[in-house]
């Protein structure tokens, strides 16, 4: 039984969410403010770790776009990390050759992906499940050759950056961390980005609740019978791709303001399959499921090649156990590589011991402290299409067998 | 839903649904009429081959073929694999590079180790794969429910991460030289012109005995009937009494041990190293596709046409080159997938709702 009852809409209720909220703005507070308090956790007093930070939020975007594909219109597409790149090549080409601003290629990147993703969609239209997913990992896999291809746009191998000291983003003077050194330029881009992506995820639950996300959520129940409920599967379809897209191209572009370099193996086949990991590790078919996804991509793979290195960062019990095989591990030649091992076997663990990523089993963590219950319909105001609001009116004498059928 | 479209937006998409339905129907239709479609292919391919044959003598034409054929066999050899695997689970095994990958090495070690002929080696090392395979999928498949296909995907991502780093710690990550599996290295002889190595003719044709024999292992046997009754409806044969554990192990078993073949089959042409398997991965999944993920004759001749496709565009096309060949092959493949959705030869599921 759950500690506490709350009925959704009660005032009780509205202090849980404001609760939930406030603790959120105070996570991102902290991480901006963390370098001037005495003790920082978690080293957020460094640059690289608010640059790592910067990346998740990057990361987030591009899994929450993912997220509309595979977890809301049930369609396994592994080709993010294409858009990913497009995106990213898109703002590091406009603001090295053409001398934009960052800003400004946010729109035009998110354009071109949407244009790209709903052509790449249109197979869609046809071909489903495993054989759309092996098409769509063909485009990741080709995006890199096509990068190394034209080489005179987008720098090949070499990759691609603005000439120095150009295009640095730099903290305006009102901030309060502005003369804070090394920290203040990472600090300044994780408050833009962090902007750009509350902006995105409100976009993204508002395309969730209305019309095309209730058709998308239907196409992914029972395609068929979306269709014959009248869900116009093709435009809705290539939709779901295009917007998916469009949300991966801004996360690239984000990811060149935070680190302005693209190369071709930053966009290959490992960021495909790591973003779907990161979807399915933070829960798919869920908003927030994006941000502990990417935590785990930015930090899992991070952590684990660290303590390989070097074990003394490592919590202490961990560090007893895994001494030995460490200490064997340390002449051998490829031992590095063990801490793919650890990654994969993570991985695992999390799919046997939390199905449904990380959000369902946080939300059944929190089921047992906090139980909400939602209101009925007729207590609820539904606007129609002509804007007047109409009250659903409270069933009086519904028979047994209708409640059961509908 | 309003049964009117009422706007001139909504009148718009109509028109719009109208236009797209309607030149869906028309690919579907190219679909259908399967003669017609052969003949413009054969029309097309006959038409290459004379522009080719003109453009750089027959010669380099003959020798081209033979080498997209070397390739275009070893893929057909993993698509078998993928194929069994897809049948087996109704996934597809994005571990499988890897599962060759460790195959191979571990033939590699045997052969090293007791100082055997490699083409034993690889037989010892199929038999060993195939029992570990079992054993993977009894640890870390059967937990799951068949159909929940995206825990099986990451399952088998994860073992593609894995066996990957596994392969780095175990071998380390500079290639190293796979004993020879046939007699008569390096030796050649003269077909059309074009110079053939004798290793390559017995790649050929241990793929195809291979396949052969699976489809005999599949077709002759119970459990081969077992395996087809399966993966063409689970529940059916669970009420038939079919122990569908032990029927889907004896897939994964079979597809490790094949593809533990295929791998060693590479791994002649290059070296040995763990990321070797990746970019023939790419192209046996395309094959696997391309022939539709249900059927083994299929599979071996997709990955025919891929081979055949990659080495035939890159080698003629300037435009194309080296570079571009991949995308070329796996554009051919979504074009071809777009109008035969379930592949050339892979079986149309009809839903009911």
């Amino acid at each position: 039984m759950a500690l506490i009852t709350l009925r959704q809409g009660s005032p009780g209720h509205r202090v849980y969410v404001l609760l939930a909220w406030g603790l959120v703005v105070l996570g991102l507070l902290y991480v901006v403010f963390a370098h001037s308090l005495p003790v920082s956790l978690f080293s957020l007093d460094k640059a690289f770790r608010i640059s790592q930070i910067n990346d998740v939020v990057c990361y987030a975007v591009a899994i929450l776009g993912l997220n509309l594909v595979i977890g809301y219109s049930g369609q396994l597409s592994l080709g993010q990390s294409a858009f990913v790149g497009l995106g990213a090549y898109t703002t590091i080409i406009l603001v090295a050759d053409y001398h934009w601003s960052y800003y400004t290629t946010i729109p035009v990147s998110a354009t071109l992906c949407f244009v790209v993703g709903l052509i790449v969609g249109l197979p869609a239209l046809r071909i489903r499940g495993l054989y759309l997913a092996i098409v769509t990992l063909a485009v990741a896999y080709v995006f890199p050759t096509l990068v190394l291809k034209f080489e005179s746009l987008t720098g090949g191998p070499n990759g691609k950056k603005p000439a120095r000291g150009e295009a640095v983003m730099k903290p305006p003077s009102w901030m309060p961390f502005a003369d804070d050194g090394r920290i203040a330029g990472p600090l300044w881009i994780f408050c833009v980005l962090v902007v750009i992506a509350t902006a995105l995820f409100i976009a993204a639950r508002n395309f969730i609740k209305s019309r095309p996300g209730r058709a998308l959520v239907a196409v992914r129940d029972n395609q068929t019978s979306a269709s014959v409920s009248g869900v116009n599967l093709a435009l809705y379809k290539s939709m779901a791709f295009g917007v998916s897209a469009a949300f991966g191209g801004v996360a690239g572009s984000m990811l060149m303001i935070n680190r302005p370099f693209a190369s071709d193996v930053q966009f290959g086949l490992n960021l495909a399959i790591f973003l779907v990991v990161g979807l399915v590790a933070g829960g798919a078919g869920t908003i927030s499921g994006a941000i502990p996804g990417a935590l785990i991509y930015v930090f899992v793979p991070y952590f684990v090649a660290q303590w390989t290195l070097d074990q003394s960062g490592m919590p202490p019990g961990l560090k007893q156990i895994t001494l030995p095989l460490f200490n064997w591990l340390e002449n051998r030649q490829g031992g590095d590589a063990i801490s793919g091992v650890f990654f994969g076997l993570g991985l695992l663990a999390l799919v046997f011991l939390l199905p449904g990523g990380f959000v369902s089993g946080m939300r059944k963590l929190r089921a047992r402290f906090v139980k909400v219950i939602p209101n009925p319909p007729w207590l609820t105001q539904v606007a129609t299409d002509t804007g007047e609001t109409v009250e659903i009116a409270e069933p009086t004498d519904v028979p047994e067998a209708n409640v059961l059928s509908s | 839903m309003s049964s009117e479209p009422e706007t001139e937006s909504d009148t718009a998409i109509a028109s719009l649904n109208r236009n797209v339905s309607s030149g869906m129907r028309g690919l579907v239709k190219v679909g259908d009429y399967r003669r017609v479609s052969l003949a413009i292919g054969l029309v097309l391919l006959v038409g290459f081959s004379i522009w080719a044959i003109n453009n750089g003598g027959s010669e380099l034409f003959f020798q081209r073929v033979f080498d997209g054929l070397g390739n275009g066999f070893i893929y057909s050899a993993m698509a078998i694999a993928l194929v069994l695997i897809f049948k087996a689970t109704g996934v597809v095994n994005f571990a499988q590079g890897e599962m060759a990958m460790m195959g191979a090495f571990t033939a590699y070690a045997i052969a090293n180790a007791f100082d055997i002929p490699g083409a034993l080696a690889v037989l010892i090392a199929m038999f060993l794969s195939a029992i570990v395979a079992a054993g993977i999928e009894r640890v870390l498949l059967r937990p799951f429910d068949p159909s929940n296909h995206l825990a099986i995907v990451i399952v088998t991502l994860s073992l593609f991460l894995i066996l990957n780093a596994l392969a780095g710690v175990i071998w380390a990550f500079d290639g190293r030289a796979m004993p020879s599996l046939f007699p008569g290295r390096n030796k050649t002889f003269t077909l059309l012109g074009a110079e053939i190595e004798y290793a390559d003719l017995f790649t050929w044709i241990t793929v195809l005995l291979a396949a052969f024999l699976v489809t005999l292992l599949l077709n002759k046997t119970k459990i081969g009937l077992a395996f087809r009754a399966v993966s063409s409806s689970l529940e059916s044969s669970q009420l038939l009494g079919i122990r569908i554990g032990r029927t889907l192990q004896f897939g994964w078993a079979l597809a490790a041990a094949m593809g533990t073949l295929a791998g060693s089959l590479v791994a002649r042409t290059t070296l040995l190293e763990p990321n070797f398997m990746g970019r023939v991965l790419i192209y046996s999944f395309a094959a696997a596709t391309l022939g539709g993920l249900d059927s083994l004759g299929g599979a071996v001749v997709a990955g025919i046409i891929i081979g055949l496709v990659q080495t035939m565009g890159g080698g003629y096309v300037d435009a194309i080159g080296s570079e571009l060949a991949p995308a070329v092959a796996l554009g051919v493949i979504a074009l071809i997938l777009v109008i035969k959705p379930s592949g050339l030869f892979g079986s149309k599921r009809i839903e009911r709702v």
